[in-house]
């Protein structure tokens, strides 16, 4: 039954089976039923698989390629599952630099270097670019992989922006050195890079790249919510600061939001407690925080540790005081002597 | 594709070559991609299936020996992935928004009883029409591929298709019409 099911019955064969078939009923009807669903079966048609499926596969063996000492490992070294919102935003960012770098390294000027090829990891030792500039060789791809990058919404969009090209351009070394270490996982990121993270992740440094590994989930949710201001004055925010961060609500975020650099240099020497109080402040209080000149700020840093302890110690009744304070009483406060101010 | 050319492959994709690679995906990823997205029902998944399934193939061509089919191998990698992935329960149920059939085609509702039938079968014998019928691949090669006797292959063909022949007639197919 199965060779005939199959076609390939001999016509000697095939002559026998129809003997059989004629004197054995149930074996026709069920020789019958498995025609039918074999016939049901081959109608099906071959879908074709969508048109990116081949180069994303190939995207993955690449990624399986990279040695073992990439900024993408070391970030990925640190949770289980590598593309979690906790380093997918710093990924993102990777990816966009490492884009724009390829684009660079075939659209301008010195690119006619015909012998390029490999892969964006496999370049070369770190001190061939003491140049400071980017040249053709610097980073790599084959035909058919810049074809594939081109073709992304957003390189088109980077390519478009004049400004930042022009910014790329002015790279050092040290930024391209650490280009070459970049895991080619950042190129599947890409896929959902938009215009707002590309622009943030271009004011970071590496200061601020290594602080934002430290992060966690609910810290990046509200970096999220952070404009270029913002970014860069937390470029000036050391290690010792992140927990405290890591507490910050949307309120406070806002609040930081119209800090300059030196508010933020005077913040970096609040403990977690303090950050707690500071949660607590209305918009009332800020306002009036945000009239604190120049001078009384020395006095504020000319708090000593006891001084520090007893504000820790206000509860939420004298808070509230606090709160009632109007511009004019913070402001005659003002002219006050450092040392009043403390008591 | 002969078996000189593929052992040459083979032996260019051991060597790290990787156009040797792109050509291997570019030969077999149509096939693999039907045979998830048969077992699956899902485009999404026939995809992670894929590439897994090539990922995998990376990987383990150190553990690939030269005697064997290269294409039977890539299948067994490829049955299992999507076996898994099946049973993992992702979107089990129901269609995604990749279609199985086009609606243009004139047997649409007949093929998707059938796709509708193939899912109620256990995923064991849905792999084993797909392999059969689908991707119309010898009895010998499935063996190797599914790791049992012909003999075996070939009963538990016919009683898959017995089953899918009574889910069908509760789903109302009762003729090719």
């Amino acid at each position: 039954m199965q060779k005939a099911l199959d076609g390939t019955l001999t016509e000697e064969e095939r002559l026998a089976w129809q003997d059989w078939l004629q004197q054995h009923p149930g074996d026709l009807a069920l020789y019958e039923e498995q025609a039918l669903i074999t016939r049901l079966l081959e109608k099906m048609p071959e879908e074709e698989p969508p048109a990116h499926l081949e180069g994303q596969i190939m995207r993955s063996i690449r990624n399986k390629q990279r040695n073992n000492h990439s900024i993408g490992q070391l970030i990925f070294q640190r949770q289980e599952d590598p593309m979690a919102p906790k380093y997918r935003w710093l990924l993102l960012g990777a990816a966009a630099v490492v884009i724009i770098a390829v684009v660079i390294s075939r659209f301008y000027p010195s690119t006619p270097d015909s012998t390029t090829q490999g892969t964006i990891g496999a370049v070369q030792k770190a001190d061939k670019f003491d140049s400071g500039q980017m040249s053709a060789g610097d980073v790599t791809l084959t035909d058919s992989e810049l074809q594939q990058l081109l073709q992304n919404e957003v390189v088109q969009r980077i390519v478009a922006d004049q400004k930042l090209m022009a910014a790329l351009q002015t790279m050092d070394s040290k930024a391209l050195a650490a280009l070459q270490t970049l895991d080619g996982r950042a190129i599947e990121a890409l896929q959902s890079l938009d215009g707002r993270a590309i622009a943030a992740m271009q004011t970071l440094d590496a200061r601020s790249i290594a602080a934002l590994q430290t992060l966690d989930g609910k810290a990046i949710a509200a970096l999220q919510t952070l404009d270029a201001k913002s970014i860069a004055a937390l470029q000036t925010v050391d290690a010792k600061s992140i927990p405290a961060l890591q507490a910050l609500d949307g309120k406070a975020i806002a609040a930081l939001q119209s800090m300059d650099g030196k508010a933020i240099a005077a913040l970096q020497t609040l403990d977690v407690k303090a950050i707690g109080a500071l949660q607590s402040l209305d918009a009332r209080s800020i306002a009036a925080l945000q009239t604190v000149d120049a001078r009384s700020i020395p006095a504020l840093q000319s708090l000593d540790g006891k001084a520090i302890a007893a504000l820790q110690s206000l509860d939420a009744r004298s808070i509230a005081a606090l709160h009632s304070l109007d511009a004019r009483t913070i402001a005659s406060m003002q002219t006050a002597e450092g040392k009043a101010t403390v008591e | 594709m002969i078996e000189l050319q593929e052992a040459e492959l083979v032996s260019r994709c051991r060597n790290g070559d990787d156009r040797a690679f792109a050509e291997l995906v570019s030969c077999y990823q149509k096939p693999v991609y039907n045979l998830a997205l048969r077992i699956t029902r899902s485009g999404a998944l026939a995809e992670e299936v894929t590439q897994s399934t090539f990922v995998k193939v990376y990987e383990r061509f150190g553990s690939f020996k030269t005697g064997l089919s290269l294409f039977s191998w890539i299948y067994r990698i490829a049955m299992n992935e999507a076996i898994n992935e099946y049973r993992r329960g992702k979107r089990r149920s129901s269609l995604d928004e990749t279609r199985i059939m086009s609606a243009a085609e004139p047997s649409f509702e007949l093929a998707e009883a059938i796709q509708e039938a193939l899912m109620q079968l256990k995923p064991d014998d849905r792999a084993l029409i797909v392999l059969r019928h689908f991707q119309n691949l010898g009895y010998r090669e499935i063996a190797v591929i599914m790791d049992r006797s012909e003999s075996r292959i070939k009963s538990q063909l016919f009683r898959a298709r017995s089953s899918l022949k009574i889910i069908l007639a509760r789903l109302g197919v009762t003729n090719e019409e």
